[in-house]
């Protein structure tokens, strides 16, 4: 097993930049949706018979074991490289949520299924009347023996269609508080009683689902963290989650989209230009900039504890910013769909709507301030 | 999830990546800002000439302060600009008038950069031991700050020179010994070194209570000794070290800004406005994350540039880094500080509440050296020199 912590970071990200160029095919680079796992796992299977699955994974679990620092840089030259985005769930969330909290049981017989591409995850989280108040889902878990029988309406279920497993947080619990009755619990997509419907969403992308679940059976032996205590499993996997949502990379994609319409328009020496581009600059490298502090707090051995939410707001809200000055930027050709020809064959409107989305999901930016101003800065609660 | 965060606490020092020395110098400072700004003396010294304390400076110079960049050789302490902004930040967040930036960094670098090593090692010497404080006089008109546009004269005189011509917006220097000035021989630009004896101030007063000298050189006798510097070593120490200057009164910004949110929190901890703490209002938590958010942005980029400063100090990068830290800085402490009025409601409004006196030295602080549409603006020119 290659210990990548011995090679300085510099080393490192030459090795992931060499690595990835060589390894990914050709067209499979610069998609601008998410694609299905059809077209996307053969890129998986190279990277998991290389053992670069799962570059935050210990390595006796298969993983990389990379530092926060060298899996930052991981993530950068993947972005680089114009590699798809993979059906991720079970790499970032459920992985290292059964690493840390699953049982021997649970971690034999689903991570090594996960890193061989043999088992698709999807994440039942959100519901119609629970999204930022997420603890008020109504799905129900009634515990029959052995058995977990499922019943409810799971929504904004990213890639459920090429899911072969769900896991979801369930209420089994109706009489206790409304965070204590909740389990989280693994179970199989292929069952009689569950339908997937894609929604369309304003992009044009059907990456999200709803999941109906009716009479659904789940196995009590993949319940993780116990009946009824799900809750704290799912804020520790919110908080893999908005760590890379935090990521600089969205908008400095962004900017250099700006600056190619900018130029092609003739505007880009233009002093009004000019005035909003450096600001839209200096708020991209001040965000990367916050991101390396986290990081390397993160090396340090500091733990996160709020980065999370204030990287997930930073990056969200100024990758938005930039995608606004896009359109401004391309004038007429903003409302068009697609590439467009005259402003440099930039498609300037998928970003913009696209940013609309990562403010909302994963914790909305309403709810990150929530948890900053509480935990964070003290603030009295009512 | 752990709770160990570095902005876990209201006062959000960036105290992650720090050395011991580093550590040890930001207590010291904090402990002394504090003690020494205990009561109040601040407003006694407003708007009184020279605008602080000399005994206080000669006091930072017993704890080694003013040493903290120069060399051994002239019993400085040798040490970089994260020490000397560790103290900037804790002597900021408590409004020390002492003028150490000015002082220390402005013209004290100036000086280490003079190819003078016999002026160069008297004066700062008499620096780190607290017994005489240069300034540097470069500026001549609002809206330039180009170092080479400078219309004060060095006019040779038989064996010796005649200086004439006058500077603006000399900060930190109301009990000056001398002035490292900047001035043109023909086309070379020459920096000398002029006693306070010899010129003539008058003084402007600055919002923050800190007097800015007009300094006029009325045919002043300036012998050979006196030259520091001459031709393209004059420019490049000056735009080296107002750079380097930049990015410590980034460090004062954060240190302010970090402790005007400190302050606003606690009082939205405290205030009750409908039977509720005002800080349990959605509207107003929000609108404190946001103040938190530029706060964290202020010291992530502060941070970057004095771990760059060092190297390569004039070149294009530095220069563009520096731009983008004091930009950010100085929106960030202006809008903590504007929306701290706010926040504080009514009271933030009386002269009697101390925050009126960060508002006034964040604005100060914020035009000094360039406001963040300057330096956007510089930053944007400066795109295709390479």
């Amino acid at each position: 097993m290659q210990n990548w912590n011995g090679l300085t970071d510099d080393e490192f990200r030459v090795q992931a930049a060499h690595s990835f160029a060589a390894w990914c095919p050709s067209e499979l680079k610069g998609f601008t949706h998410r694609q299905r796992w059809q077209v996307v796992k053969p890129w998986f299977l190279i990277l998991s018979g290389r053992g670069w699955i799962a570059p935050g994974w210990p390595s006796e679990y298969g993983g990389m074991g990379l530092s926060p620092a060298k899996h930052m840089i991981y993530i950068e030259e993947y972005e680089k490289c114009g590699a798809p985005r993979l059906l991720d769930q079970a790499l970032t969330n459920l992985g290292p949520i059964l690493i840390a909290r699953g049982t021997d049981g649970q971690r034999n017989e689903y991570l090594p299924r996960i890193l061989r591409g043999e088992s698709v995850w999807c994440q039942g989280y959100s519901e119609p009347n629970a999204g930022s108040d997420l603890a008020g889902l109504r799905t129900e878990g009634r515990v029959e023996g052995e058995t977990i029988i499922i019943n409810g309406h799971k929504i904004w279920t990213s890639m459920a269609f090429d899911a072969t497993h769900m896991f979801a947080l369930v209420r089994t619990d109706k009489a206790a508080k409304k965070q204590a009755g909740i389990t989280f619990v693994m179970f199989e997509m292929d069952q009689p009683g569950i339908e997937v419907r894609a929604i369309r969403d304003i992009a044009g992308s059907e990456e999200f689902c709803e999941v109906f679940l009716s009479d659904v059976h789940a196995n009590m032996r993949d319940v993780v963290g116990g009946l009824n205590g799900g809750w704290n499993i799912a804020k520790t996997l919110l908080g893999f989650e908005r760590v890379w949502a935090g990521s600089p990379r969205q908008s400095l994609v962004a900017l250099g989209m700006l600056e190619r319409v900018a130029r092609q328009m003739g505007i880009f020496d233009d002093a009004v230009f000019q005035d909003k581009f450096v600001q839209l600059t200096f708020d991209v490298s001040d965000l990367a900039a916050t991101y390396g502090r986290s990081v390397r707090m993160l090396e340090a051995g500091g733990g996160f504890g709020y980065e999370a939410s204030l990287l997930k707001i930073i990056a969200t809200e100024t990758c938005q910013r930039v995608t606004e000055l896009l359109l401004e930027t391309a004038q007429e050709a903003s409302a068009m769909e697609g590439r467009q020809v005259l402003v440099g064959d930039v498609d300037v409107l998928a970003p913009f709507l696209e940013s609309r989305a990562p403010t909302i999901y994963g914790g909305s930016s309403q709810i990150q301030r929530n948890i900053l101003a509480k935990h964070a800065l003290g603030l009295p609660d009512r | 999830m752990s709770t160990q965060s570095f902005h876990a606490s209201n006062d959000g020092s960036s105290r992650e990546e720090q050395t011991e020395t580093v550590t040890m110098l930001r207590e010291s400072a904090e402990d002394f800002a504090r003690a020494k700004t205990a009561g109040r003396p601040l407003r006694a010294f407003r708007h009184v000439m020279p605008g602080y304390d000399p005994q206080l400076l000669a006091e930072m110079g017993e704890l080694g302060w003013l040493g903290i960049l120069a060399p051994a050789t002239s019993g400085g302490m040798g040490l970089g600009f994260r020490e000397m902004a560790a103290v900037l930040e804790e002597t900021s967040a408590y409004l020390i008038a002492e003028p150490l930036t000015a002082t220390v960094v402005l013209a004290g670098r100036v000086l280490e950069r003079s190819a003078n090593t016999e002026l160069r090692s008297e004066l700062l010497s008499s620096l780190v031991a607290g017994l005489g404080f240069p300034a540097l006089a470069w500026q001549e008109r609002l809206g330039n700050r180009d170092v080479l546009d400078v219309t004060t004269t060095l006019r040779p005189a038989g064996r010796a020179y005649r200086l004439e011509g006058q500077k603006q917006f000399v900060v930190g220097a109301g009990a000056a010994s001398g002035f490292v000035v900047s001035c043109k021989q023909g086309e070379e630009l020459i920096l000398v070194w002029v006693p306070a004896s010899q010129v003539k101030v008058a003084s402007h007063w600055r919002c923050d209570g800190v007097p800015v000298l007009q300094v006029t050189f009325d045919d002043v006798p300036v012998s050979k000794a006196q030259i520091l510097q001459a031709g393209v070593g004059a420019a490049e120490a000056l735009r080296c070290t107002i750079i380097e200057a930049t990015v410590m009164v980034c460090a004062e910004l954060v240190g302010l800004s970090r402790r005007v949110l400190a302050m606003t929190l606690e009082y939205m901890g405290i205030r009750e406005q409908y039977g509720e703490h005002i800080g349990s209002f959605q509207a107003l938590r929000h609108r404190a994350v946001d103040l938190f958010v530029q706060r964290e942005l202020a010291i992530s980029v502060t941070a970057e540039a004095i771990a760059a400063l060092g190297h390569e100090v004039s070149s294009t990068a530095m220069q563009r880094l520096a731009s983008r830290a004091k930009a950010r800085c100085s929106d960030a402490a202006l809008r903590i500080t504007r929306e701290a009025i706010q926040l504080h409601g009514a009271i933030g409004y009386t002269d009697e509440h101390d925050l009126g006196l960060f508002v006034k030295r964040a604005l100060a602080l914020s035009a000094w050296l360039g406001n963040a549409a300057e330096h956007r603006a510089q930053y944007a020119g400066l795109r295709d020199v390479n």
